[in-house]
């Protein structure tokens, strides 16, 4: 109906009410991968967030540790970018790996994370201290600063990286529609999908030198549907969130592209997480809001393992 | 248990009928009531003995029967809007007396559109019962001219409108699925096309609509909050009348006759829309023309054929068949979907006259509600569907042993079929489909007793009793998941039993006569309901899964009592009363809060039980009679629901609480050309749940909701306004054809009223398009919107017959 009669708009007042502060962690541990914590605290709603003046956005000063099943166990040290001396590109890495858009090199939020003490090691010669493991389990205890004077918040995780799975190939499709056939195609990945119920997918892609993106209309999967299956799976093209979304090429890729996809197994509360997360559309006549589930301890967020293999394929012209 | 129940239950009314005779000898005046112009049965006509004070009225076929002792008695038949028949009757053996009722003369001037007969408002057991004649909808203005009786029925205090422009309703406190909607006593599952803007019912093929808010009578059961009880027309005995409507979305035919003249008639209702073809052009300028591959339509018909085979017999089959058809193509081609549902109703009716006291009505009725979801995602195929199946056979006596006493008693069976969502589909040669796919089968009976009698001339009882009995069968089979692993398999052989419940359901009212022209009632009921409907939507979505009760579904059970003064002024020209209700729900469904439509687990896994209560007082004033009519209804209410696993288990305002709603609808006849009308509506806003807090995952904006439905939408209120003016021919034709123009102005003060809140997210966290001239802008904003649905929206109708 709103198309027949473009629904009219007004911003009304509303006030909201109190509700107590949380700790909030977008946490990652992948295979070969040292772990990364970002926290954070929930903000009241319908004010105006300065990302310039992040200091009370941040959670800092907190003790983070992260235990393997396997006995190892590393301490987290926070490091914010903006003090942090690491070249541009390794910057760009963290900051895509986190999620943030690193076009404009110039202004990068003084993003603040968490993480093994050597990462510049890391970075520099791919090896590590403390990374993650296939059929592992990780458990994450943070100990955070409280709200409020002196008290402290006992938060705790854990999540699984199982096995890497990945897929067997990609292929490439000419486009559904002609009208695009000349510059765009359709990628597909090939996968066998085991024949026991409980297999979970997260997966991003990457044009080019751009940072992972995800799917615009999600990046989860579970395997009700395709289990036991060998089987063809249209991938969607990852896209930057902040940017306007064509619905008319959403789905393809581009001629000439060198494409990466970045394939992750997961466990089952990590796919609740984002499951939640992609579908909530919020209280509207065709909707209810959705409770984004969580696997974190008196907080919200993720703690998420990453069984991940990479692809990348190159689109002929 | 159920055999043994069944003996008990006769043998108790066998005795009582035999308690009520006496010994004087007595005989039976009774007939059917029609109308003379098309000779359809008058329903709830009042049949009043002027000697003895005290009458009956007709049953849904028009029968009445009254047993009196031998005397000579005066007959007054009265309805209104028809001229009173006055009979004198020698009463020395049983008498048949079929009558038909005119339009008088005089009344021809004043045609009242709307009524009761005589006293009924003040002088009848029923609480919270509403008849609507299809002619008051029809008078009333209508959002795009579409005539529609749910919408009419929202205008009674206590029943409230699920939304905007939509037909769903809410009624004292109950959730939308716990209304009983009945088309020829056939259920319907689903009562809106277009995500429920408009009602499944065609005016055209409605004749009345009798709605019970409360106080639901032991002959109906199976839902716990209403019942709207809709007839269809039967079709013309006595000439071929063809009827029809030219509106700006939709038309509409209706063709009825005789077959055989006065033995047999037929009626055929059909209308369609033509939203698609006047937007075909438009939709590809919208936007960037994402839009064109769009197309919505509707339809339905609606037919009935009636057979009067003796004037002990008389057969009616009748049925109604209606699909919405949506079709959706994303730019590009790469996402199609097409999506067509709808319900389809079969009722076969047998009248039969056992004797001149007992009337019984034989039904086979078969109905069914289904949608299908075709859809394609590049290479990938996808096919949803759902259905929602019921055969029922039924037997409602009228038993009328001897004045003052009416009596229903039957029995009813049904078989559920439950298709949950079903998807299949394929990519390239390899298909696959969801694991849990078996049909959920269920029995459920009933039986039921109710005697509506005059205890002594005060006081006036309704008392009836009814029994339930539903059984959850095999075969069934279903794959338990935890954590996305498969832990256990579920399978019953056919025709074995999974779970059964059952219960007793009371029913109570009194009528105690304060004096001529006013009573106080009292009502107490219990009812109990086996099959759900649980949305995550305040509009009638299709989508929506009908569920049976199981193992972890447990029946829904509502208590209701109420209290009521009525009275009646200046001759019952003015009729008022004013009503107090409380309702307590038990084995309440809602969706869990992280609930997500997953069409690939069992719907049921997904929700989660409570309770509710609500409670409230109606104030209703009618002016029925005259020239100018109409009603104002204000409703003072709270409806609550306390899940434990829903707002940390605290109470919480449902989200269709509304603390004030009132209805002001009149309607005035200025002379035989034109009537003008109006209805104000003002209810108090909805509730919604907003987000208190939002965090960041990834760089992007999540929101923490806040307690459940802890904000209240700014008030909705509307105008509309309704002009017809009837084009009657100045000659007497061979033809008789009469047609008139209906306008209709929906929202005239163009109120931009809430549909719904959402939260609009400006700025930016992760990229910064601005640093290029050395600016920093980076900021999130948050705004809250209130999103509106209809301006003023003026439309205009041609409707003919002849």
């Amino acid at each position: 109906m709103s198309i027949v009669f473009p629904s009219c708009t007004k911003v009304i007042d509303v006030e909201i009410p109190d509700s107590a502060q949380q700790i909030v962690v977008d946490g990652t541990i992948e295979n070969g991968v040292p772990p990364v914590v970002i926290l954070t605290k929930s903000q009241k709603f319908f004010g105006t967030i300065d990302l310039n003046n992040l200091g009370n956005y941040f959670v800092h000063g907190a003790n983070i540790t992260v235990t393997g099943s396997d006995g190892t166990q590393t301490p987290l040290i926070e490091l914010c970018l903006q003090g942090l001396n690491l070249p541009q590109d390794q910057q760009d890495i963290l900051l895509s790996a986190l999620g943030f858009s690193t076009v404009d090199s110039a202004n990068i939020p003084n993003v603040c994370v968490y993480t093994i003490p050597d990462i510049a090691t890391y970075f520099t010669t791919g090896t590590a201290s403390f990374t993650g493991k296939e059929r592992t389990s990780y458990a994450l205890d943070i100990m955070a600063p409280g709200f409020t004077g002196t008290d402290s918040v006992h938060v705790t995780s854990t999540t699984y990286i199982p096995t890497a799975v990945g897929m067997d190939s990609i292929s490439i499709r000419e486009a559904s529609n002609p009208a695009y056939r000349d510059s765009m195609v359709s990628l597909y990945s090939n996968v066998s999908v085991p024949d026991t119920f409980g297999n979970f997918l997260r997966y991003k892609t990457k044009r080019n030198n751009e940072p992972y993106y995800n799917p615009a209309s999600g990046t989860v999967w579970d395997d009700k549907l395709w289990v036991g299956l060998q089987i063809a799976l249209p991938i969607e093209r990852g896209q930057d969130p902040n940017a306007k979304i064509d619905f008319n090429t959403d789905f393809l890729f581009y001629k000439g592209d060198t494409v990466s996809v970045k394939w992750s197994n997961i466990d089952s509360k990590t796919y609740d997480f984002f499951f939640t997360l992609e579908n909530d559309g919020g209280d509207s006549p065709f909707s209810s809001p959705v409770k984004i589930k969580t696997n974190i301890n008196n907080g919200l967020g993720i703690w998420a393992g990453y069984a991940t293999k990479y692809y990348q394929v190159i689109v002929p012209q | 248990m159920k055999k043994f129940v069944f003996i008990a239950y006769y043998l108790l009314l066998t005795a009582y009928c035999s308690l009520a005779q006496t010994t004087i000898q007595k005989h039976t005046i009774s007939g059917y009531i029609k109308d003379a112009a098309d000779g359809e049965s008058i329903l709830s006509a009042s049949v009043y003995v002027v000697e003895l004070g005290k009458g009956t009225s007709t049953n849904e076929y028009g029968f009445y029967s009254i047993t009196l002792p031998i005397d000579t008695y005066t007959l007054k038949i009265s309805y209104v809007g028809k001229a009173t028949l006055e009979r004198k009757i020698v009463l020395d053996n049983d008498v048949r007396l079929n009558l038909e009722m005119g339009t008088s003369a005089t009344e021809i001037e004043e045609v009242v559109i709307t009524g009761e007969k005589k006293g009924n408002n003040f002088e009848s057991t029923d609480m919270g019962k509403q008849e609507i004649k299809v002619e008051v909808s029809k008078s009333l203005p209508a959002l795009f001219g579409e005539v529609d009786i749910l919408k009419t029925i929202q205008l009674l205090p206590g029943i409230m409108a699920s939304g905007e422009g939509n037909s769903g309703f809410y009624v004292r406190g109950g959730g939308p699925d716990q209304n009983l909607v009945l088309l020829d006593d056939a259920v319907v599952y689903n009562t809106g096309h277009l995500f429920g803007f408009f009602s499944v019912f065609n005016s055209d093929a409605v004749k009345g609509t009798t709605v019970y808010k409360g106080g639901m009578p032991a002959d109906y059961g199976g839902r716990i909050s209403s019942v709207v009880d809709v007839q269809m027309k039967e079709g013309n005995m006595k000439k071929w009348s063809v009827a029809g409507g030219l509106g700006i979305i939709s038309s509409r035919l209706t063709v009825e006759g005789p077959i055989k003249k006065n033995r047999c008639s037929f009626i055929v209702s059909a209308r369609r829309t033509y939203i698609d073809l006047i937007l075909k052009p438009i939709l590809p300028k919208i936007g960037d023309g994402e839009f064109a591959g769009n197309s919505y339509y509707f339809y339905d018909i609606n037919a009935k054929i009636n057979y009067r085979i003796n004037d002990r017999d008389r057969l009616y089959l009748s049925g109604y068949f209606g699909r919405d058809v949506f079709n959706f193509q994303a730019p590009g081609g790469v996402f199609k979907l097409a999506f067509p549902w709808g319900n389809t109703t079969a009722t076969l009716r047998w009248n039969h006259l056992f004797s001149d006291k007992l009337f019984l009505n034989t039904m086979f009725i078969y109905n069914d509600f289904g949608f299908t979801a075709n859809t394609s995602f590049q290479d990938l195929k996808f096919n949803l569907n759902s259905k929602v199946r019921e055969a029922t056979a039924k037997m409602d006596f009228d038993y009328s042993p001897l004045l003052g006493h009416q009596m229903k008693f039957g029995l009813q069976y049904n078989f559920h079929i439950f298709t949950p969502y079903t998807a299949t589909g394929s990519a390239g040669s390899v298909d696959f489909q969801t694991t849990n796919q078996a049909n959920k089968y269920a029995h459920e009976s009933a039986i039921y007793f109710l005697d509506d009698f005059e205890a002594t001339p005060w006081l006036k009882i309704n008392v009836g009793l009814r029994a339930s009995l539903f059984t959850f069968m095999g075969p069934f089979s279903k794959t338990v998941f935890q954590s996305g692993r498969a832990t256990d398999t579920l399978n019953y052989k056919s025709g074995e039993n999974i779970k059964t419940y059952w219960g007793v359901e009371p029913r109570l009212s009194m009528r105690f006569k304060v004096d001529k022209t006013s009573s106080i009632k009292v009502g107490v009921t219990m009812n109990k309901q086996y099959v759900h409907l649980v949305s995550s939507s305040t509009t009638t979505l299709p989508i929506d899964l009908w569920v049976p009760s199981t193992a972890v579904v447990k029946p829904q059970v509502g208590v209701q009592a109420a209290l009521g003064y009525f009275r009646n002024f200046k001759d019952d020209m003015i009729e008022t009363s004013i009503e107090v209700y409380y309702k307590h729900l038990w084995n309440q469904i809602e969706y869990g809060e992280s609930a997500v439509g997953n069409i690939t687990v069992d719907v049921e896994d997904q929700f989660t039980f409570g309770k509710g209560y609500s409670y409230g007082a109606e104030f209703f004033v009618k002016k029925a009679k005259g020239k100018w009519t109409g009603w104002i209804g204000y409703t003072l209410a709270w409806t609550w629901r306390q899940f434990p696993e829903i707002n940390g288990g605290k109470p919480f305002l449902a989200r269709y609480d509304r603390r004030h709603d009132i209805s002001i609808v009149q309607m005035y006849e200025i002379n035989k050309h034109w009537k003008i009308s109006a209805t104000w509506v003002f209810a108090t806003g909805q509730r919604t749940t907003l987000p208190v807090a939002f965090f960041l995952n990834e760089g992007q904006v999540h929101y923490v909701y806040g307690e459940r439905n802890w904000f209240r939408m700014p008030a909705y209120h509307r105008l509309d306004l309704g002009f017809v003016y009837t084009i009657i021919p100045k000659k007497k034709r061979k033809i008789d054809f009469t047609s008139d123009i209906s306008v209709s102005i929906y929202n005239a003060y163009n109120r931009m009223n809430p549909f719904f809140i959402f939260i609009d997210t400006g700025g930016d966290v992760g990229g910064g398009d601005n640093a290029a001239n050395g600016t920093e802008t980076k900021e999130i904003k948050f705004k809250a919107k209130q999103a509106s649905l209809f301006p003023i929206l003026p439309s205009i109708t041609w409707n003919f017959k002849f």
